[in-house]
Order: structure tokens, then C-alpha cells, then sequence
């Protein structure tokens, strides 16, 4: 009984992800929230950023919480153009992007090679189901620009959530 | 030590002087930092989701779009390479070729480089590298554009020790993954690139549960000649 209950829940899911995969835009805005990257030192970096994109651009908003830039966390917004090798038409997606903005540590600009992977264990080669959260890792360079030296920063594997709204 | 914490590494006047050491990977002591490990699961997805993700790409680039011919290149190439946790800009060189179908849709690259080795007092330390990438270009420019690439490669090198109280080698090896975009200006036969590529050292769940990766970063200007 519970499992006829699962599965009816599971076929009725499928069916509103491919829907909403044939009907629904492809070219759409999404959502991503990132918490955490790699670093060569032990528990990694603490890093929080909020991204709004589109097919050609991202907006960034990031904090590290691991370094700091005067007495704060270092802190900055991007603003970045998208180039995508299969873009959100495509239910898995790669793209790079190259950015600039500014944070508390001076001008920066950033370099961004990125994928968003489906978590769910299905395989619809249409686009990404809107409302569904995927798997973002971006391996990024971000050189500061401090007085007269670039400091070049990075995050390998820096891990989030991507929702497509 | 390079695997001082970050915490509290000020970006100022001096910044992120607590990382600014070249750091020693061979006696990292990664192992010792396993913990009980939450992130099995993301370890055991990515494992699986990888090959996939090559497939995909390779999917993607292969599907024949085009009347399909081919393009060789070889090039120098010189710029600066960043160790992983350190602050210098250290100069590198190479060599790189390529095989490119005739609208850049998939390039096909095997390159090499080397740091000069800094010799001084007794000390000795050289780095060396290798890399095969796959890529496409990005945009539709026919003289010029943006280039993607994803690939295996390898760095390793060796510091020696020499004097009256120690006679001391060590070498590393570290295979891993190069993430790479490239702008191309190509003038008659000449192609003109700037480079930025990073370098992410294969890490094992230990090291994952730790949120530990080694990332070299490169900034790299290549000249090389095409034969259509």
C-alpha cells in the first residue's frame, strides 16, 4: 500500500518535471546559493555566495568567511558575462564566465568555469525542469587587486545549490 | 606550514602573509584530518557523476554539426604558475600542440611546461608539468574567441637539500583535473592566446571530508602556427 503510494507520488513527479521540461521556457532565470569550497588547508573555505543568472550573464553576490579584508570578511559582488558550452536548454549544463566587480579588499575580477548537474536519477536530455534544485560547482579564480599587487584567489570546487525559476 | 588555516589571513597592506609559503606536498599530513565524514555521499556523486559529465561533453562536442576537417597547432608558451596556499607568481614555459576541427568545435591539446630550476646555497627545486585538455570555442568570431577546456594532467617536481649536515631529496607527483579558458586572436597563420588555467590535485575521501584540493592557477601567453 505505501509503496503503490510511493511509486503513484514518483510517476506523478516525473511527469510534472517533464512537462514542465517540454512547455517551460528555456531560457530562464536561475537561482544559486554556495556555502562551501575546497582549499588547500584542512575544513576547506567558508564561503557564501548568492547568484541570479541568465543564458549570458550572472549577478554574484559572495562573503568568505575565511579570510578577512580589514576587520571584515572579505565581501564583494560580480558582475559577469556567460559563455555557456550547453546552456540551460541542455538538462546538464557547462558554461564559462568572466567577470569583474568590486569587494572590501579592492576591484576584482573573476574567472569562472562552472557545470550545474541534475540530482535527480533521471535522464531528460531537454532542459533543466524549472524548480528543481541541481548540483552547482564552480571552480573559480578571483585575482584582488590590492594597491599596486594582483592577489589571485581560488575556489576549487566551490559547491551550491542551483534552482532554474 | 601550507596548511596553516586561512582564518584571520588579512587582506591589506600584506596580504595573506600566514599562506604566502610554497608549500611541501609530499608531507602533507592530510590523512590525519579525517573526521567523521558527512560527505561521503557528494564524494560517491561526484565519483559517478564525473564520467558522465565527460561523456556529456564529449556528447555534445562530437555530434556532427559540420563538414568535419582539421586544423594542426603548435605553439610556445610562457607565463607564471601559482602553488597551491602560496602568493608567488613563479615563471613557467612550454610547449603545446593541437588538433582543432575546422570551426574550433572540438580542439584536441597536449601540452607541457617546466619551472627553471631555482638553484641557491645548496637548495634546488623545479617543477614540472603535463596535460592532455579537450574544448570548443564559446563564441562565433572566425579571428578571434573564447575557448573552454577540461582535461587529466599531472605536475610534479623535486627540492634537494645539499651541505655538510644534510643531504636531503623529495619528490611529489600529483595528478588531477585542469579547468581552462583561453581568448584566441588568430592573425593570417599566427594564433595569439591568453590563458588561465586551474589546476586541481585528485583528492581521496579523506581528504574530501576535509574540504581539502590543491589548486595551481596559471596565467599563460602562447604564440603558435596553424596548418590548415
Amino acid at each position: 500500500m505505501v509503496l503503490k503510494s510511493v511509486l503513484k507520488y514518483i510517476i506523478f513527479f516525473e511527469l510534472w518535471i517533464f512537462s514542465s521540461s517540454i512547455f517551460g521556457k528555456t531560457e530562464r532565470y536561475q537561482i544559486a546559493a554556495q556555502s562551501t569550497a575546497l582549499a588547500p588547508n584542512a575544513g576547506g573555505q567558508e564561503i557564501y555566495s548568492l547568484k541570479l543568472s541568465r543564458t549570458d550573464w550572472e549577478a554574484s553576490l559572495f562573503s568568505n568567511q575565511s579570510i578577512s579584508a580589514g576587520n571584515m570578511p572579505y565581501t564583494g559582488a560580480v558582475l559577469l558575462k556567460r559563455f555557456s558550452l550547453c546552456d540551460e536548454s541542455c538538462f546538464w549544463q557547462f558554461f564559462v564566465q568572466l567577470g569583474a566587480g568590486g569587494s572590501n579588499g579592492g576591484p576584482i575580477t573573476e574567472m569562472t568555469w562552472g557545470t550545474i548537474i541534475p540530482l535527480l536519477p533521471i535522464w531528460l536530455p531537454l532542459s533543466a525542469p524549472k524548480f528543481v534544485p541541481a548540483l552547482r560547482i564552480d571552480i573559480t579564480t578571483q585575482i584582488v587587486y590590492i594597491r599596486w599587487r594582483a592577489v589571485t584567489w581560488t575556489y576549487p570546487f566551490w559547491i551550491g545549490i542551483s534552482v532554474p525559476i | 606550514m601550507a596548511i596553516a588555516r586561512l582564518k584571520n589571513a588579512k587582506i591589506g597592506i600584506t596580504p595573506f602573509d600566514r599562506v604566502s609559503q610554497t608549500p611541501n606536498l609530499q608531507s602533507q599530513p592530510i590523512g590525519i584530518m579525517n573526521q567523521a565524514n558527512p560527505i561521503d555521499g557528494m564524494t560517491n556523486l561526484l565519483r559517478s557523476h564525473l564520467p558522465i559529465c565527460f561523456f556529456c561533453i564529449m556528447y555534445h562536442l562530437l555530434t556532427p554539426k559540420e563538414a568535419f576537417s582539421l586544423q594542426w597547432t603548435v605553439a610556445s608558451v610562457a607565463g607564471v604558475m601559482q602553488q597551491p596556499a602560496s602568493h608567488y607568481y613563479h615563471a613557467i614555459y612550454g610547449a603545446q600542440g593541437a588538433l582543432e576541427s575546422d570551426s574550433s568545435r572540438i580542439v584536441l591539446r597536449l601540452g607541457a611546461f617546466e619551472r627553471p630550476v631555482f638553484s641557491n646555497q645548496g637548495y634546488e627545486d623545479q617543477d614540472l608539468g603535463s596535460y592532455g585538455l579537450v574544448g570548443s570555442k564559446l563564441t562565433q568570431s572566425k579571428r578571434h574567441g573564447l575557448y573552454a577546456f577540461i582535461g587529466p594532467g599531472q605536475i610534479h617536481g623535486y627540492t634537494t637539500t645539499t651541505s655538510l649536515e644534510t643531504n636531503d631529496s623529495r619528490r611529489y607527483k600529483l595528478r588531477g583535473s585542469l579547468f581552462a579558458m583561453e581568448y584566441q586572436v588568430s592573425i593570417s597563420s599566427f594564433d595569439l592566446c591568453l590563458n588561465h588555467m586551474q589546476f586541481i590535485g585528485s583528492f581521496d575521501n579523506d581528504q574530501l571530508g576535509s574540504y581539502v584540493a590543491w589548486p595551481f592557477s596559471f596565467y599563460l601567453v602562447s604564440l603558435g602556427y596553424r596548418w590548415f
